[in-house]
């Protein structure tokens, strides 16, 4: 059996090219909408220390991390200038206006 | 033949800056030390002037004897360098 | 936070972020202590573990590529020597880090 899906957000709640906070099963997790149904789940937990990825700065598919300046893509999660460190990227529905994530 | 004059910059916080200083201290050569991040700003920015002279400004030990630099903590190039045995 | 707990932190950190890369802490265990501690005073000092052995400057998008560990922004510099600039981290094949040398980014330019 694959893993659950998990209904986090209304879709009309999630405004596109924002990054906002879910905390399903308490695991921190960005949901970013770039724009229609390209919707990304992305950890907001930098691999290098920590810091919480919220409140950096998304360019295209190009998240900055505020502390270090670490760059995601968030589309794959890998880090642009180490691949083989990556951010956890879950898959993403979304069905009857709820976006829900696979845990 | 005249000694040449040495110069290692440093910082205060790199090891390998001490092993560099060490390196001169156990064979008794003479040098000069300037520890980069206990300067004041003048007098880093004429440091950093004289490593970026010699190709360096960026990384620690920089260490010049005579008319060349040495980046990094590099004993068998001291040696070479001064025309001793490492 | 206490210099000793932090250092733990740093070491928790920063031996995640180093294994994928294919390195790890140096054996020289005094070394990595002595380095660990200088990190976490320019920590409390600047903000940000910078590396001991490079020099901080006025610019954010340089300094940000000297924050430990700096490997990615290194990479072919730092497989070359098989450790990283300060010696904190060398790869995972390397049991005696005393027989590593420590030459310049410039040298491999020229071969």
């Amino acid at each position: 059996m694959g893993k659950p899906w998990i209904p986090v957000i209304e879709e009309d709640r999630l405004i596109e090219s924002s990054v906002r906070l879910v905390t399903p099963k308490g695991l921190g997790i960005l949901l970013i909408r770039k724009k229609g149904s390209e919707i990304y789940a992305i950890s907001n937990k930098c691999p290098h220390m920590g810091c919480p990825l919220r409140t950096g700065i998304l360019e295209g598919y190009i998240l900055t991390c505020p502390c270090h300046d670490w760059r995601f893509d968030i589309r794959t999660g890998f880090f642009l200038d180490a691949p083989e460190i990556s951010l956890a990227v879950y898959p993403v529905r979304v069905a009857d206006g709820m976006i829900s994530i696979r845990l | 033949m005249a000694e040449k004059k040495i110069t290692v910059y440093a910082l205060s916080t790199c090891p390998w800056c001490r092993k560099a200083k060490q390196f001169f201290k156990d064979r008794n050569i003479a040098f000069d030390v300037l520890d980069f991040d206990m300067c004041d700003k003048q007098k880093q920015q004429e440091a950093l002037a004289v490593m970026k002279q010699h190709g360096g400004g960026d990384s620690f030990p920089f260490v010049i004897i005579g008319s060349d630099a040495v980046e990094g903590f590099d004993p068998e190039r001291y040696c070479q360098l001064l025309g001793i045995k490492p | 936070m206490n210099v000793k707990a932090r250092k733990e932190a740093l070491r928790y950190f920063f031996g995640k972020v180093v294994d994928p890369m294919g390195y790890k802490f140096s054996p020289d265990e005094e070394l990595v202590d002595f380095s660990l501690e200088q990190e976490v005073l320019l920590e409390q000092k600047y903000g940000v573990p910078y590396c001991p052995c490079k020099r901080i400057t006025a610019s954010r998008s340089e300094n940000m590529k000297i924050v430990c560990p700096c490997i990615p922004f290194n990479r072919e510099h730092f497989d070359a020597m098989k450790r990283c600039w300060c010696g904190l981290f060398v790869h995972k094949d390397v049991t005696d880090p005393s027989k590593l040398k420590q030459f310049p980014a410039a040298a491999l330019k020229k071969g």
